[in-house]
C-alpha cells in the first residue's frame, strides 16, 4: 500500500491526460468507457482513448508503429513464452511494472504468463478455458451424462449419431482450431503429468502415451460433421447456437456469439477426459492478453492510474459482466446471468492443468513452435495424409531443433 | 477521311525505317529547348523513386540481414537465401513456388479461353448486349477480400449455394467440401479468381477485335469465308499482341497473389498448405500469422527478392519484345 | 459487328451470355439480400427473399462503423488520389510514347517494375519516410502513397493509349508552333477522355479498397478510411454478419454508382477504336 501511497502525489490527481491504448479486441470498446466514468468518479481527469485493430494486423500496425516512435501509452500484448512479447520485451518497449502497479489481486498462474525475468510486463486482462461445450436438451434428452473417460465420450458421440444428431462440428479450415482441440485433449489425455515430463525431455511425442491419443483423435473424425474440413468457426458456432450440433471443442469465448444468435440456447461445459479413469480431467487454461505500458508514453502517471483500476476487483467484475468473458482477476464473481461463465470460472480454478504445450507454454516460444506443427498436420492427420505417428515424429523432430531439452 | 486508331504505318509511303514522325534526339545535340518536355515525365519519376522504388529496393537489401522486424539488424550475406533455396525453408517455397505456377497456367487458360469467347459473342450482331458489359465488369470493382468472403459462403459444404445446386440438378457427388481438401482448395480458389477477373479480359479482347480493320473481314466473308475461318485465320492472329500483354499482366500479378487466398484459407494456406503461395509464404515470415511469430523480415525480403527476380524479366522481355512488334506491326 | 450470326447460333450465343451473367450476379445478388436479413437467416436461409426487410442493419452499419466520416474520407482520398495519379502518369505516358531519347527504355522498365512489387514489403521504409515528413495520420500522406503506387500501372496503360492516338492533329499543331505541354493539354487529354476514365476506374477499385496503407499511416477514428470501418466487424471471436453486409452493401455503393453512371465512357475507353 505504501507503493501507492507514492505513486499519487495530490498535485496529480487532478492533472487532466488522455490515455491512448492500442487493442485487438472490438467487444473491449464498452469496458473502457466505462472505466473512464469510474476514474472519473474517483476525481481522476482521465480520458481514455481506445483504437481497435483487426487481431490478424494488429501486430503489424503495432510494431511498425513502435519502431517508428509513434504508439500508444498502453498496448494489448499477448502471453509469455511468446516471441511477439519478448521482442517488445526485448527492445525495451515495455516498462516493468512491479514496484508501480498494485498485482495482488492476480493468481501466480495468471501472472507467469506475463513474467520474463522474474519482472511483470503487463496486467492480464482475461483468462481463457477451452474444452468441449455442450447442448444440455440434447443429452437430456438421451439421458447422457458428461463423460469421465474418453471412451465415454465415444459412447457419448455413437449414442447421438444412432439418433441422427451430429455429435461434433470441427472448423477443420480454420487450422488453429485443430491445434486447440489437439492441446485441450493432451491435458487429459496423455494428461498434464506426462506433458510435464515431456517438458523436461524426459518423454517425447513418438512415445505410445501420446501417439495413442492422436490415433483416438483421428479415430473420432467419424463423429464430425460431413466435410469438416471446409468449415469455419463461424459456421461453427451458427451449428451449435442453431441446435445442429452436440458438441464444440472450443473456448468460453465462444458463449457470447452463441447466445447473441439463440438467448435460449442451454449449454453446458466438461473438460476433455482422461483416457486412463485414475488420471484426473484436466483443462487448458491460458491467460488471454495483458495490458502493457509503453516505455516511450509520454502520459505514465495517468496510464499507470489506469493499469492500477485495471487490477482491482471492481474492474474484474466489470471486465466480465461486460463481455461476457473470464477476468484475469481473482476472487471476482461471475454475473449470475451467465451460469457457463460461474461453472468455466470454478474449472479454472479447480481443475487448470499446470502443464501445457500449446499457447503460453515453453514449446510456443521457438520456432517452428508446436502450434506451428500442428496445425498443417493436423489437417495432414485428418486428411488421411499422415499418420499418427508421422505427426508425432514431425511433432518430436521439430521442436528438437530448438528446443532445449531435447537436444541433448 | 481520319485513319483510324491502330492503322498500320506501312501506308505511308516512302517512310522507311523504325522512327516514324517522332523526333529524335541524340545526345550530342544539347539542346535545352528540345529536351524541355522531359520536365513532364519528373512528377511521376519523382513520387515513384521516393515513395515505391527507394522503399522497395532498400527492402530487399533487407534479404542480406536477419532482423525479427525490430531491434537490431544483423549482416549474414547470403545465408538467407541458401536456407530459402536449399535449407529448412526450401520445401516450403518450392510448394509455394509450384502452386504460383499453377495458379498461372490456369488462370491463364480460365481468362484467355472464356475472354475470347465472349469477347467474340459480344463482337457478333446480337441485339441488346450493351449492358452485359457492365455486368461482365462489375465482379472487377469489388475488393478481393469481400470476393474471397463472398466465395467462402457460397462454398459452405453443407448449405452453401454450389453444393445445393448440385444437388439440385442431382449432381450430388459434386457437393465436396470444396475449400476442404488438398486437392480442390487451389482449383477452387484459381476459379474465384477467374471469376472476378474474366470482365477484364473480356472488355480488353472486345476491344482488339472491335479494332480489326472491317474490310479485311468484309473481303474474306465475299470471298465466301464462313465466320469460323474468319475467326480463326483474321481475327486471332490480329489478338496476339492483346493476348501477350494480358498474359504478362497475368503472370505478374499471379506471382504476388495474396488477399484472395488469405480470404478463403488464411495465411497458412491450408488446407495442409495445399493453397499456400509465395504471397502467403511471405507474409507468414515477415509478420507472423495465426499461430506462427514471425521469422524475420530479412527472410520475408528474400522471398520478395526471388519473386522479383522471378518476375521482373518477363517485364523486360515485354517491353524489348514485345512492344517492339507491336510497335513495328501496327 | 464483327459477326453475322444466323439464328441459331444467336440463340446458343445468347444462352452462353445469360449463364455468364447469371453466375456474375448471383453472388451479387446474396450479398445484398443478405443484408437486409439476420444472422440466423443468414446461415440457415440463405437463398430465400428475407422474412423481413431489416433496413435496421444498414442503420446499425452506419452508425456502429462511423460511416459518415469514413465515407467522407474515403471519398477525399480517392478523388485527390486518382487526380494526382492521372495528371503525373498522364504526363510520363505522354513523353514516353511520343518522344525518343536515351534511357527511354529504362526508365519505362524502372517504372514497370513496380507492377511486381508487393505492397507490404516495404511498409517499414514507407512509414518512416512518412513520419519523418510529418505525414503520418494525416490524410494527404495516404494520397501521395496511392498516387506514387499507382504510377506504374497507370503509364503502362496510357502509354499504350497514347501510342494509338492518331498523329495527323499533333502534326499540324506542331507546325504551327505549339510546344510539348500544349499539345499534351489541349489536344491529346481531351481525346483520350475515355481511356483516362478508365485508368480511373482501376485506380478507384484499388485504393478504395485498400486497407493495408490506411491501417499502418493512421491512428485517429476520425481519419479512417471504409475499409478499416469494416473491419470493425470483425471481432476477435465474433462476426455480425447481418450489420457485416449491410456495411459491405455499403461500402460498395460508391464505386457502383460510379461505374454505372462512367460506364459508358469506361467501355468505350476499354474497346476504343470502335466508337468512331
Amino acid at each position: 500500500m505504501l507503493l501507492l501511497c507514492l505513486m499519487m502525489p495530490a498535485w496529480a490527481q487532478s492533472k487532466p491526460a488522455t490515455v491512448t491504448i492500442w487493442g485487438w479486441r472490438a467487444q473491449d470498446v464498452d469496458v473502457w468507457k466505462s472505466v473512464e466514468t469510474a476514474l472519473k468518479a474517483k476525481g481522476e481527469q482521465i480520458t481514455i482513448k481506445y483504437e481497435v485493430f483487426p487481431p490478424t494486423e494488429y501486430d503489424s500496425k503495432l510494431l511498425v508503429s513502435l519502431q517508428g516512435g509513434v504508439g500508444p501509452d498502453l498496448m494489448y500484448t499477448r502471453r509469455l513464452p511468446g516471441a511477439r512479447t519478448q521482442a517488445l520485451i526485448d527492445n525495451s518497449y515495455l516498462v516493468p511494472l512491479d514496484s508501480s502497479v498494485d498485482l495482488s489481486n492476480f493468481d501466480n498462474v495468471s501472472l507467469s504468463f506475463i513474467r520474463s525475468n522474474n519482472k511483470t510486463w503487463g496486467v492480464p486482462f482475461a483468462n481463457q478455458i477451452v474444452g468441449i461445450f455442450y447442448n444440455k436438451a440434447m443429452f437430456d434428452k438421451y439421458k447422457l451424462k458428461e463423460p469421465q473417460t474418453w471412451d465415454e465420450l465415444v459412447q457419448v458421440a455413437e449414442t447421438l449419431q444412432k439418433n441422427g444428431i451430429t455429435p461434433f462440428f470441427v472448423s477443420g479450415k480454420e487450422a488453429w482450431t485443430l491445434a486447440m482441440q489437439n492441446a485441450m485433449v493432451g491435458v487429459s489425455y496423455p494428461g498434464d503429468a506426462w506433458i510435464g515430463k515431456l517438458a523436461e525431455g524426459k518423454a517425447k511425442f513418438t512415445d505410445p502415451e501420446y501417439v495413442n491419443m492422436l490415433k483416438d483423435l483421428n479415430a473420432l473424425k467419424k463423429y464430425y460433421q460431413k466435410d469438416f474440413m471446409a468449415n469455419t468457426t463461424a459456421e461453427q458456432d451458427v451449428a451449435f447456437a442453431m441446435e445442429q450440433v452436440a458438441m464444440v471443442f472450443y473456448g468460453v469465448w465462444g458463449n457470447t456469439n452463441w447466445l447473441k444468435t439463440n438467448p435460449d440456447l442451454k449449454f453446458d461445459y466438461f473438460p476433455v477426459p482422461p483416457k486412463d479413469k485414475n488420471l484426473p480431467a484436466k483443462a487448458y487454461i491460458y491467460m488471454d492478453g495483458a495490458y502493457g505500458l509503453s516505455s516511450a508514453s509520454k502520459n505514465k502517471d495517468a496510464a499507470l492510474k489506469v493499469l492500477n483500476y485495471a487490477g482491482t476487483k471492481a474492474y474484474g467484475e466489470l471486465f466480465s459482466s461486460t463481455t461476457g468473458e473470464i477476468t484475469a482477476i481473482k476472487g471476482v464473481t461471475m454475473p449470475a446471468s451467465k451460469p457457463i461463465l460461474v461453472k468455466c470460472y470454478n474449472k479454472m480454478v479447480t481443475i487448470a492443468s499446470t502443464n501445457r504445450y500449446w499457447v503460453g507454454s515453453p514449446f510456443d516460444a521457438g520456432m517452428p513452435s508446436v502450434y506451428n506443427i500442428l496445425q498443417e498436420n493436423m489437417q495432414k492427420m485428418y486428411l488421411d495424409q499422415m499418420t499418427p505417428e508421422e505427426l508425432a515424429k514431425k511433432l518430436q523432430d521439430g521442436i528438437s531443433t530448438w528446443y532445449p531439452a531435447f537436444k541433448k | 477521311m481520319r485513319g483510324r486508331a491502330g492503322r498500320s504505318l506501312s501506308d505511308r509511303p516512302g517512310k522507311a525505317g523504325p522512327s516514324e514522325a517522332r523526333p529524335t534526339l541524340y545526345l550530342s545535340e544539347v539542346d535545352v529547348r528540345k529536351y524541355s518536355f522531359l520536365w513532364m515525365l519528373f512528377p511521376a519519376l519523382l513520387l515513384y523513386t521516393v515513395f515505391i522504388a527507394y522503399p522497395f529496393f532498400s527492402s530487399l537489401g533487407l534479404s542480406f540481414y536477419d532482423w525479427p522486424g525490430i531491434g537490431p539488424k544483423k549482416f549474414i550475406g547470403l545465408s538467407n537465401y541458401k536456407n530459402i533455396l536449399s535449407g529448412f525453408m526450401a520445401p516450403e517455397f518450392y510448394r509455394a513456388l509450384g502452386h504460383n505456377i499453377v495458379f498461372f497456367i490456369w488462370s491463364l487458360i480460365l481468362s484467355v479461353v472464356p475472354g475470347l469467347f465472349f469477347a467474340f459473342l459480344l463482337s457478333a450482331d446480337i441485339k441488346g448486349t450493351k449492358f452485359l458489359k457492365v455486368i461482365y465488369f462489375f465482379p472487377n470493382t469489388l475488393a478481393i477480400v469481400v470476393v474471397g468472403f463472398l466465395w467462402g459462403l457460397l462454398l459452405n459444404p453443407q448449405w452453401g449455394l454450389v453444393n445445393q445446386l448440385f444437388r439440385v440438378l442431382g449432381l450430388g457427388f459434386l457437393a465436396k467440401p470444396w475449400l476442404g481438401n488438398t486437392s480442390t482448395a487451389l482449383p477452387t480458389i484459381i476459379f474465384v479468381t477467374a471469376w472476378r477477373g474474366l470482365g477484364f479480359y473480356i472488355l480488353v479482347y472486345l476491344a482488339a477485335i472491335l479494332g480489326i480493320d472491317r474490310e479485311m473481314t468484309e473481303a474474306a466473308r465475299i470471298d465466301g469465308a464462313t465466320e469460323m475461318q474468319i475467326a480463326g485465320r483474321i481475327i486471332l492472329p490480329h489478338l496476339l499482341p492483346i493476348i501477350a500483354t494480358t498474359s504478362m499482366l497475368k503472370f505478374i500479378w499471379t506471382f504476388n497473389i495474396f488477399d484472395i487466398v488469405y480470404a478463403m484459407e488464411g495465411t497458412q494456406g491450408g488446407p495442409a498448405g495445399s493453397t499456400d503461395v509465395l504471397g502467403t509464404l511471405f507474409y507468414r515470415i515477415a509478420f507472423g500469422g495465426l499461430g506462427s511469430s514471425q521469422v524475420g523480415m530479412g527472410l520475408g525480403a528474400t522471398v520478395v527478392t526471388l519473386i522479383f527476380l522471378l518476375v521482373f524479366p518477363v517485364s523486360i522481355f515485354y517491353v524489348f519484345i514485345v512492344e517492339k512488334r507491336v510497335e513495328r506491326g501496327e | 459487328m464483327m459477326f453475322k450470326l444466323n439464328g441459331l447460333q444467336k440463340a446458343i450465343a445468347w444462352i452462353f451470355l445469360a449463364l455468364l451473367a447469371f453466375v456474375n450476379l448471383y453472388p451479387i445478388g446474396i450479398m445484398i439480400l443478405s443484408s437486409f436479413k439476420s444472422t440466423r437467416e443468414i446461415f440457415l436461409k440463405p437463398f430465400n427473399l428475407p422474412a423481413v426487410w431489416r433496413w435496421s442493419n444498414y442503420v446499425s452499419a452506419w452508425q456502429r462503423a462511423d460511416f459518415a466520416t469514413y465515407f467522407k474520407n474515403s471519398i477525399l482520398v480517392t478523388a485527390a488520389s486518382i487526380a494526382a495519379i492521372l495528371l503525373v502518369s498522364s504526363m510520363a505516358a505522354y513523353v514516353i510514347a511520343r518522344f525518343d531519347f536515351k534511357f527511354k527504355r529504362g526508365i519505362y522498365l524502372f517504372l514497370l517494375a513496380g507492377l511486381a512489387l508487393p505492397t507490404r514489403l516495404a511498409i517499414i521504409p514507407i512509414f518512416l519516410i512518412m513520419r519523418s515528413l510529418n505525414l503520418l495520420d494525416k490524410l494527404s500522406g495516404l494520397v501521395i502513397v496511392y498516387a506514387a503506387g499507382g504510377i506504374a500501372f497507370s503509364v503502362f496503360l496510357l502509354v499504350n493509349f497514347f501510342k494509338k492516338l492518331p498523329r495527323d492533329i499533333e502534326d499540324s499543331a506542331k507546325i504551327d508552333g505549339a510546344g510539348p505541354f500544349r499539345i499534351y493539354w489541349q489536344i491529346d487529354l481531351p481525346l483520350l477522355k475515355p481511356a483516362l476514365v478508365t485508368v480511373a476506374m482501376f485506380n478507384f477499385i484499388d485504393v478504395w479498397n485498400d486497407f493495408f496503407f490506411p491501417l499502418i499511416l493512421l491512428s485517429s477514428r476520425v481519419k479512417k478510411t471504409i475499409p478499416l470501418g469494416l473491419q470493425a466487424f470483425f471481432g476477435e471471436y465474433t462476426i455480425e454478419w447481418d450489420v457485416l453486409f449491410a456495411a459491405l452493401n455499403i461500402s460498395v455503393l460508391p464505386i457502383l454508382i460510379i461505374f454505372l453512371i462512367l460506364s459508358k465512357q469506361f467501355i468505350a475507353g476499354m474497346t476504343e477504336g470502335a466508337l468512331k
